[in-house]
């Protein structure tokens, strides 16, 4: 990928489907909406196949099949044997629950490529205390059946607060569970962890420590497994190149069929998403809600002109608009922000933290939230 | 951590990896989980040849007859180990 950003849309090669906002779990850190529970019906089967036919027209190769949790959806199969047929390479993102061998037999024959299975902790009382259902012997059943049938497995670990502290016992029990891969994401302030944050939000220390847990592994650890840590970017100093740019190589479709060019998108003010059951796959790429913070015209001081700009594209937009009320500063996790600050105010916030219990991630909550959302100070 | 190339190793593309044909973008790409890897016109001839294993030797004098005039053994061994870095191809030893 090159450094320059020019104001031509690439291609999607990246596509993400949320077929659902039902989920058997209610993790605390997820990032759908916290008004999820106010969208619309879910699209049909036939409206995600013209989706797949015409995105891939646009060059689009990469197929995520998320929610939610996908499995919900009974029409999952038909669209993995569509998108195979078309020649997309599919990730089923999954968190396990109904992933029994039936399912994943179907999901085979189907030519579903591969599938990555969340954890939420490495034991039950860890995993379910932040899935917020039982649920951590269903994932270490579904992980054995999906690697018995010899699928490259990805575990992906959200780390935060809460369990960052068993970086090495997770680490374990995905060496043991026979991970191909495993993904540590420190978790991002978006849709239900911003609710959270003050839970969330890990400390400097523990950040460190857990890098370090990682470094050690690295070093000693002998077998196949491969580990992708995902920095926490409040820590770090820098941002993240959110979505690799705003309608760059990415976009995302919710259960209603809105297509956004990032998850966060919605909780932009003054925009309205195209739907992709009103226009096509190629009107909403070049849409102006698209084209709106593609390449550099956009940006002020000091991503204007900062040398990295062509690197993180000055951050994430949501999580500017969210700690400074104007989506065209630079995100506050970088150290050149004026706004920095903020992100030294969350963590210290978050260290005087007094135990409040969690926001669970679902209906009731969602419906309760309403468009009113409860969010902590910037 | 590099792997050291032997001409006999047998090599190939890693399991999961799929190698495509990709029209809209006028070249192979390599497809797997976190990524999408495009290819040059040597890559590519390279890794065509280890979708099923393949002796490195065999790979080195096959993409020879395809670049006459220069020799290509470093490079396809250059190439080779870097993909083996990637995770993008595997050896097989015996």
């Amino acid at each position: 990928m090159d450094g320059s950003s020019s104001s031509e849309p690439e291609r999607p090669l990246w596509l993400l489907f949320e077929l659902t906002y039902r989920c058997p779990l209610q993790c605390a850190y997820c990032s759908n909406p916290l008004d999820f529970a106010h969208s619309g019906r879910e699209l049909d089967t036939e409206d995600w196949l013209r989706v797949l036919r015409e995105a891939r027209g646009l060059g689009a190769l990469q197929l995520g099949l998320s929610g939610g949790e996908p499995l919900l959806r009974r029409d999952l199969e038909s669209i993995v044997e569509e998108a195979a047929r078309l020649g997309y390479y599919t990730n089923l993102i999954t968190s396990g629950i109904g992933l029994d061998e039936s399912r994943l037999g179907a999901l085979r024959e189907a030519g579903l490529d591969h599938v990555q299975l969340s954890f939420q902790g490495s034991d039950a009382k860890s995993n379910d205390s932040i899935a917020g259902t039982k649920s951590f012997e269903a994932k270490i059943a579904a992980a054995r059946r999906i690697k018995k049938l010899g699928y490259p497995m990805v575990l992906n670990v959200v780390l935060h607060r809460q369990n960052i502290e068993s970086v090495p016992k997770i680490l374990s029990m995905a060496a043991e569970l026979e991970a191909d891969y495993l993904e540590l994401a420190n978790v991002q302030f978006g849709g239900w962890a911003r609710l959270n944050r003050d839970q969330l939000l890990p400390s400097l220390a523990q950040v460190e420590r857990a890098e370090a847990e990682v470094a050690r592994f690295r070093t000693d650890y002998q077998g196949a497994m491969r580990v992708f840590y995902v920095v926490s970017d409040y820590h770090e100093g820098r941002p993240k190149p959110c979505t690799a740019g705003w309608g760059r190589t990415f976009m995302q479709i919710t259960p209603d069929g809105t297509a956004l060019p990032c998850h966060g998108a919605q909780s932009l003010p003054g925009m309205s998403f195209p739907r992709v059951d009103r226009a096509s796959v190629r009107a909403i790429w070049e849409s102006p809600e698209f084209e709106r913070f593609r390449g550099e015209s956009w940006m002020k001081e000091p991503c204007r002109t900062c040398p990295e700009r062509g690197k993180d594209f000055g951050g994430c937009r949501c999580q500017a608009y969210a700690l400074t009320g104007d989506p065209t500063n630079a995100d506050p996790a970088c150290s050149l922000s004026p706004h920095h600050g903020v992100v030294a105010t969350a963590i210290a916030r978050a260290a005087g933290e007094d135990r409040h219990p969690l926001t669970f991630r679902n209906r009731a909550s969602s419906r309760r939230l309403g468009d009113k959302h409860v969010l902590p100070q910037a | 951590m590099t792997a050291t190339l032997l001409v006999d190793d047998l090599v190939r593309v890693a399991p999961h990896h799929r190698l495509r044909w990709e029209e809209a973008q006028g070249c192979y790409v390599l497809l797997y989980p976190e990524g999408i890897v495009q290819l040059n016109e040597t890559a590519a001839e390279i890794m065509r040849r280890c979708e099923q294993a393949k002796v490195v030797a065999s790979i080195m004098r096959e993409v020879q007859t395809l670049y006459p005039e220069e020799p290509v053994d470093d490079d396809v061994r250059a190439f080779l180990e870097e993909a083996i870095s990637h995770g993008w191809v595997i050896i097989e030893r015996a």
